[in-house]
């Protein structure tokens, strides 16, 4: 119990920190992903099985708080999950020596998955692919991206960390 | 058949065609019940972290401007001079404007009831598509109303609307077409936003004249938007790629990013 609401707050916080603070910080035409970033901390250390429901969960309360249609975040982290979980059980991933330069994988391949995806829907709502491949092919802006992710990636897997071992 | 749906492609799958099909159907009416309620919640949290945001932001941009100050103030003085001249000019015009505009019967310009609103969220893929502001249905807002900045710039209008707050569709959104026309040589033509590359002012028809540093506003054309809002200046002027119409790049005056407060035209005075 005491689990599910310190999750359920760090996803709100989370939510809050990519709508609210994060655009006016690092600049709105290059952003990080809190959300995305914070599901893939938990796949890291939960595993798939345990990291899959709050994957859904971040999914639905991030969908609500962009107004965009309920499931597009919903795939893109259930996704981000299996994908991590599935390379982190056959190959070991720490924060140290081969296992970082995985989780740096880790990160860029996620910001290219989650960037594509967002793409494909927004092609699909608007019926037109034009800007979207200037928008989210720029080489550079992804490159920007994974870096902060990379940040706020390892803000979180430590954050986690901390609370499971002092709290939970 | 039970190791099968234990599996974890199995329930990765079946859980991405489930929500696959709920982006297809799109029930978005049947959800914004649990939506509103859910943004009602994170309003006023999203508030608080904008506005310390805010204030972090400044500090910081304060600090990496310092050195710059003199420069600008140098630049400012000068361009200071220049204004006031020109105020006088204006005062001189608006008084025969005002006379000609009450021979004409026409209603007063500038006139509108303004709703004041602070900004609580950004897209946040950085598109520049939309922000939240935290004013709502309970404060009379509908869908379609302008959004403007310093009484008369033009920032989007009001999309999705819950009890407190509201989704302002931003210039750059390609979902939003307004119509305008440029000061200078009344040229007229539609405006649409590229996702955060900038603002595109199309259909002009071959016939008109458009210039580099045009000035575009409103045309008042259809819809709730007002006449003479202004939009932004013309940088470049290019055919469109069919050749039928030309097309111009817009540049707006403000950055959305860094904008706390906006007003929302709710009506005349």
């Amino acid at each position: 119990m005491n689990k599910k609401i310190i999750y359920c707050v760090i996803i709100l916080f989370a939510i809050l920190l990519q709508l609210s603070f994060l655009p006016l910080i690092i600049g709105a035409s290059a952003l990080g992903d809190a959300v995305l970033m914070l599901v893939l901390a938990l796949a890291v250390i939960d595993g798939f099985t345990l990291s899959l429901s709050w994957a859904i969960v971040a999914g639905i309360l991030y969908d609500f708080a962009t107004y965009t249609t309920l499931g597009e975040h919903v795939i893109i982290f259930l996704l981000v999950a299996y994908v991590v979980s599935f390379f982190s059980r056959r190959l070991s991933v720490e924060v140290k020596g081969t296992g970082l330069l995985l989780l740096l994988l880790f990160i860029a391949v996620t910001t290219i998955i989650s960037n594509w995806l967002l793409a494909i829907f927004l092609i699909l709502g608007d019926k037109s692919i034009r800007f979207h491949m200037q928008a989210f092919g720029n080489f550079r802006l992804i490159v920007f991206q994974v870096c902060c992710n990379a940040i706020i990636f390892f803000l979180w897997y430590n954050l986690i960390g901390r609370i499971k071992k002092n709290i939970l | 058949m039970r190791r099968l749906t234990s599996t974890r492609i199995f329930k990765v799958t079946f859980i991405a065609i489930f929500f696959g099909l709920l982006i297809l159907v799109n029930p978005k009416g049947a959800l914004n019940p649990v939506r509103n309620v859910f943004l009602d919640v994170l309003a006023p949290l999203k508030r608080i972290t904008y506005t310390i945001s805010a204030s972090i932001e400044g500090v910081g941009e304060f600090v990496g401007s310092v050195g710059q100050l003199k420069k600008e103030n140098e630049k400012l003085l000068s361009e200071n001079q220049g204004l006031l001249g020109e105020r006088t000019m204006l005062a001189d015009m608006r008084n025969e404007n005002d006379d000609l505009r009450s021979q004409l019967e026409l209603l007063p310009r500038n006139q509108y009831k303004l709703l004041s609103a602070t900004i609580i969220s950004q897209d946040p893929n950085g598109m520049g598509n939309w922000m939240e502001i935290d004013k709502g249905s309970e404060d009379g807002l509908t869908e379609g109303m302008p959004v403007v900045v310093s009484k008369s710039v033009l920032v989007g209008r009001i999309g999705d609307v819950t009890p407190r707050s509201a989704k302002v569709v931003l210039l750059t959104n390609p979902k939003s077409v307004v119509s305008v026309a440029t000061t200078q040589t009344g040229a007229k033509g539609v405006i649409r936003g590229e996702y955060g590359l900038g603002i595109i002012f199309d259909m002009i028809l071959q016939t008109d004249s458009v210039q580099s540093g045009n000035e575009v506003v409103t045309s008042g054309i259809g819809s709730q938007m007002p006449r003479g809002l202004f939009v932004g200046t013309v940088q470049d002027v290019h055919p469109s790629s069919d050749h039928l119409f030309q097309q111009a790049g817009v540049i707006s005056p403000i950055q959305i990013s860094k904008l706390q407060f906006v007003f929302v035209i709710i009506g005349n005075k």
